[in-house]
């Protein structure tokens, strides 16, 4: 099955004490900010820090991510050349309005790829949409490099821009979040949530984690290791919804060495799209 | 490289170390302060220097104050208060 991504966890990369051992809250993801957490006088030492830190720690297979300043800032080039060299996992752009976003980072990455003899194609990328002009852009934006693998929603700068604030209910956002997730899915690529920043909040948590997965996205991007727990527990398949796949998949084996052309279970048939979405859950309840 | 003016990088947090890096005319010297130095001064010491060495670095006086950090970290450190200091920065 495709690379779980539930969760991406934040991690400000100007703090040893947190970068160091982040891995033991096991994440799908780890993301090393270079950008909104790391104030203009630190930028430098957040980079040779996050550097040193792909290079030397064993994050035990966790995926790792940076997200880097954007090249509009005196920061991004610098960012770029230090984290191809590290190389994590994937390099996460901030605030992509265009393809041409996407397209330009990816032609330093290749140069550089070059220059440090990296196998080309292996330093993988991700954006953030933070915009009305990134959300109306979101298609071209997902489609824009083969080196993509999965596009992000930045909901504060989003709405913003939009002239509103988020709500509970995030109907502002609804847009936003079914536009990027039907150009994640027609590019193939990973859909993934806004932050919720409010750590004390839990049941608030719990219920956009609902919602989010309800209409389809692959996972959240998340500031504290207590949220976690709750993702990953939404994500997992009810043991009902584990049950009904099983006997999705034994009423298609049976179907097919009876060689009966139409399946049904229950008194309901069984087609093409329902298989899959057993086969993704017998999947996600084997990894949890 | 060539340093240029006193520089420092790093904070007094858990888990961090403070590198203060001034270039003088003497020889190399480093200073360390460290809840751990019985134990781990040698090893910090043999650290700093060698990332010092590669850089060509023979006459500075460096200075650290260590929070417990791991070798990841006062690798960036010292890599850091060395790029600050040769590009003519934080002259703190």
């Amino acid at each position: 099955m495709s690379k779980l991504r539930r969760t991406m966890l934040y991690v400000p990369g100007s703090k040893p004490s947190m970068i160091k051992d982040i891995y033991i809250y096991k994440p799908d993801s780890i993301m090393f900010d270079l950008e909104d957490s790391v104030s203009l006088k630190e930028k430098d030492s957040a980079r040779f820090l996050v550097s040193e830190a792909l290079q030397n720690v064993d994050y035990r297979g966790i995926e790792t991510v940076v997200r880097i300043n954007g090249l509009d800032t005196e920061f991004g080039q610098e960012d770029l050349k230090m984290m191809v060299k590290a190389q994590p996992n994937v390099i996460r752009l901030p605030k992509t309005e265009t393809a041409e976003d996407v397209e330009e980072v990816e032609r330093i990455i290749v140069e550089l790829e070059e220059e440090y003899g990296i196998e080309k194609g292996k330093t993988k990328m991700m954006a953030a949409i933070e915009s009305a002009t990134g959300v109306m852009n979101a298609m071209s934006i997902a489609k824009s490099s083969n080196r993509l693998i999965g596009i992000a929603i930045g909901a504060e700068d989003y709405v913003t821009n939009i002239k509103t604030k988020r709500t509970p209910e995030g109907t502002e956002l609804l847009f936003a979040r079914c536009q990027l997730l039907n150009a994640a899915r027609s590019a193939g690529i990973a859909a993934l949530d806004t932050v919720y920043s409010d750590v004390e909040n839990m049941e608030g948590f719990r219920k956009e984690v609902e919602h989010i997965k309800s209409l389809g996205f692959d996972g959240k991007s998340i500031i504290n290791p207590r949220q976690i727990e709750i993702v990953h527990e939404v994500f997992t398949p009810t043991v009902e919804e584990y049950e009904d796949a099983l006997q999705v998949l034994d009423a298609i084996k049976r179907a097919e060495e009876s060689g009966s052309g139409v399946i049904s279970l229950n008194g309901k048939m069984i087609d093409k799209p329902i298989v899959e979405r057993a086969r993704r859950v017998i999947e996600l309840s084997k990894i949890n | 490289m060539k340093l240029l003016n006193r520089a420092i990088s790093g904070t007094m947090e858990s888990s961090d170390i403070m590198v203060e890096i001034i270039p003088w005319d003497k020889d190399l010297e480093i200073n360390l302060k460290s809840d751990v130095k019985e134990q781990f001064g040698k090893k910090i010491i043999a650290l700093v220097k060698k990332i010092i060495d590669e850089n060509g670095i023979e006459k500075a006086c460096i200075n650290l104050n260590d929070k417990g950090a791991l070798d990841f970290v006062i690798k960036a450190r010292v890599k850091t208060a060395l790029y600050r200091s040769s590009k003519g920065g934080s002259d703190e």
